[in-house]
């Protein structure tokens, strides 16, 4: 225990005693602590944009980040920094256009609008966007806290009572699951699963000559997961979108209010009537943030349907729909828990469970020195394990941001509410630059940037065929983890075909994995 | 894609790599470069096979949400 808050202290140490990036009266400000609060206000802007969300953001920024930071330990809590600044102030941002214009500036935002908007229009849009700044946060907090508290425990007892095979298995029952719970059908999380493998096996292999390149001397390299990721993420969605308001040029104009209250503002007694549905909905986001795959607009939507439930039983009370706080209260409450629990399998297992999470383990990658997964959280005897150093400085950096979002949040948000007035026209073009002038500028090849419009091509079909994207970007990540520990499996079972099966715990996990393809795809 | 999958399994990923499924070396047998590749395309067959059964072929994207042609 000792050692373990040792490792605490050197977190927080690296946070508030890394490189300054400016003095000011003596004092340097620590460019992790300059960097987290740039992404906030980033993060903020970009949710309360319609038609960009924060993994579009961190996109955009993770190839700059590493551009100025390089590719030592030094650059990895600044990048995570920003990053996890986009990640807080994105889900907090997403509020402010569904509130004010009737438009979620994020998906999950959109049971916002239920509430928000009606409240706004009734001349109190500055009550509905505290109400939503203390759900959000509240929310986060929460769901940080069950971060901190399960990760290091999910990763040692991974890392005590799982061998190999069981690795192997676990890795296809988080594949497997992602492709159940994604999309339409299971057909479809399959599709996008397979195609994901396959791509991410191209050009890699243990043979001299790489494997699967068609004989083009190009693919000697591979793909660059960078393109991949971003093409068919990013450049898919706003393919999409400026296909949408190609047929629609309308489909992302704002509703402003213009009615004002004098009583707006928080009104006495709201903190008590919301409080309930805040706990509630945290819960059900932390619960539903810590499955991969299973996305905030579920935990949303599941928590203003409980929400409507219970007002329904109390006649007297302001039924949902009509501008009510407990709706607003319930919404943001689970959408923004999801996050932090998103990441216990990123830290613990090296699963990536949604979009955000996906562009911090390109960041790991991208930068090395830290590789998610349960060896982060090992503490060897007699020696600094750097990565928990890492780890716990990137708690201090998602407590530091709750501060700030506690703190200041509300001011940013109402600050931001004018950004939906811009046009996404003019919005998306400039992203799709940015974006490719971002990944030339890591991999300062024409050939990342032909890949990621080729993918961007594959993300923007997959969406109009109802191919989920989310499980072809997690099998592309997963695809050279599982290979190697079924090859090391393999080799150390002498051979046995059947060393999936080999114990309890593996053909548990298998099972689980083919259950949740037979029954959690059914019904949708 | 069932078609595509089973063409790519017999032509184009044994051709296009050095290893094979499985590789015997010296008395010892592993995992050859072959496999994954194989497994991914296995797995592509078996979502266009349940694409076909429960999807009716994409049925959804031919008709507007309101069902009208």
């Amino acid at each position: 225990m000792t050692e373990m808050l040792h490792y605490v202290w050197l977190g927080i140490l690296s946070v508030f005693q890394g490189p300054a990036i400016l003095e000011i009266a003596g004092v340097g400000l620590p460019v992790a602590l300059v960097m987290l609060v740039a992404g906030l206000i980033t993060g903020i802007a970009v949710g309360a944009t319609p038609g960009l969300a924060g993994p579009m953001a961190m996109a955009i920024s993770l190839p700059l980040l590493i551009s100025a930071f390089g590719f030592t330990p030094d650059a990895l809590l600044p990048v995570f920094g920003f990053l996890i600044g986009i990640m807080k102030g994105a889900t907090l941002g997403g509020a402010v256009p569904a509130i004010l214009f009737n438009l979620p500036g994020t998906p999950d935002a959109m049971m916002t609008t239920l509430d928000g908007f009606p409240m706004a229009q009734q001349g109190q849009p500055r009550r509905a966007l505290r109400i939503a700044q203390l759900s959000s946060v509240a929310g986060d907090t929460f769901s940080d806290l069950v971060l901190f508290i399960c990760a290091p425990f999910l990763a040692v007892v991974v890392e005590a009572y799982l061998d190999l095979p069981e690795k192997t298995a676990l890795l296809i029952l988080s594949i497997s699951f992602v492709a159940a719970v994604m999309g339409r059908s299971v057909g479809k999380g399959l599709l996008s699963v397979s195609l994901g493998l396959l791509v991410a096996y191209i050009a890699t292999g243990n043979d001299l000559s790489p494997r699967l390149t068609l004989g083009f001397d190009v693919l000697q390299s591979g793909i660059p997961l960078i393109a991949a990721v971003l093409g068919v993420l990013i450049v898919g969605e706003i393919f999409a979108t400026l296909e949408r308001l190609w047929l629609d040029n309308h489909a992302l104009d704002v509703i402003p209010v213009e009615k004002r209250s004098t009583q707006d503002g928080l009104q006495p007694g709201d903190i008590r009537r919301i409080s309930p549905y805040v706990g509630r909905g945290a819960v059900i986001g932390a619960l539903i943030g810590a499955l991969p795959g299973v996305g905030s607009t579920l935990a949303a939507t599941l928590s203003y349907t409980m929400a409507a439930r219970r007002i329904k039983r109390h006649p007297q009370a302001q039924p949902l729909g009509t501008g009510a706080p407990e709706g607003i209260a319930a919404t943001e409450a689970a959408n923004s828990a999801v996050s932090g629990a998103n990441l216990i399998p990123v830290l613990s297992l090296g699963i990536p469970g949604n979009a955000a999470a996906v562009f911090l383990i390109l960041a790991a990658d991208s930068i090395g020195g830290f590789n998610p997964g349960p060896g982060v959280f090992s503490m060897p005897d007699g020696a600094l394990n750097p990565q928990l150093v890492t780890v716990f400085g990137i708690f201090t950096l998602m407590s530091l941001g709750n501060v700030l979002n506690w703190t200041v949040g509300g001011g940013v948000m109402r600050a931001m509410g004018g950004l939906a007035k811009i046009p996404a026209t003019r919005l998306l073009p400039v992203v799709l630059l940015v974006s490719l002038t971002a990944i030339y500028v890591q991999e300062t090849s024409m050939f990342a940037i032909w890949s990621t419009l080729a993918f961007g091509v594959l993300g923007w079909a997959m969406r109009k065929l109802a191919v989920p994207v989310l499980p072809f970007v997690i099998a592309f990540i997963l695809a050279g983890p599982i290979e190697r520990s079924a090859r090391e499996a393999f080799a150390a079972s002498g051979a046995d075909p059947w060393f999936l099966f080999s114990s309890p715990t593996s053909v548990i996990l298998l099972l689980l994995a083919l259950a949740a393809l037979m029954f959690l795809g059914r019904g949708r | 894609m069932i078609t595509l999958a089973v063409l790519a399994l017999v032509f184009w990923v044994p051709q296009d790599t050095v290893s094979g499924y499985l590789v015997s070396k010296r008395g010892r047998v592993s995992i050859g470069d072959a496999m994954a590749p194989g497994l991914s395309l296995g797995l592509m067959a078996l979502s266009g096979a349940l694409i076909g059964v429960f999807d009716l072929a994409f049925d959804d994207l031919l008709l507007p949400p309101n069902g009208d042609q």
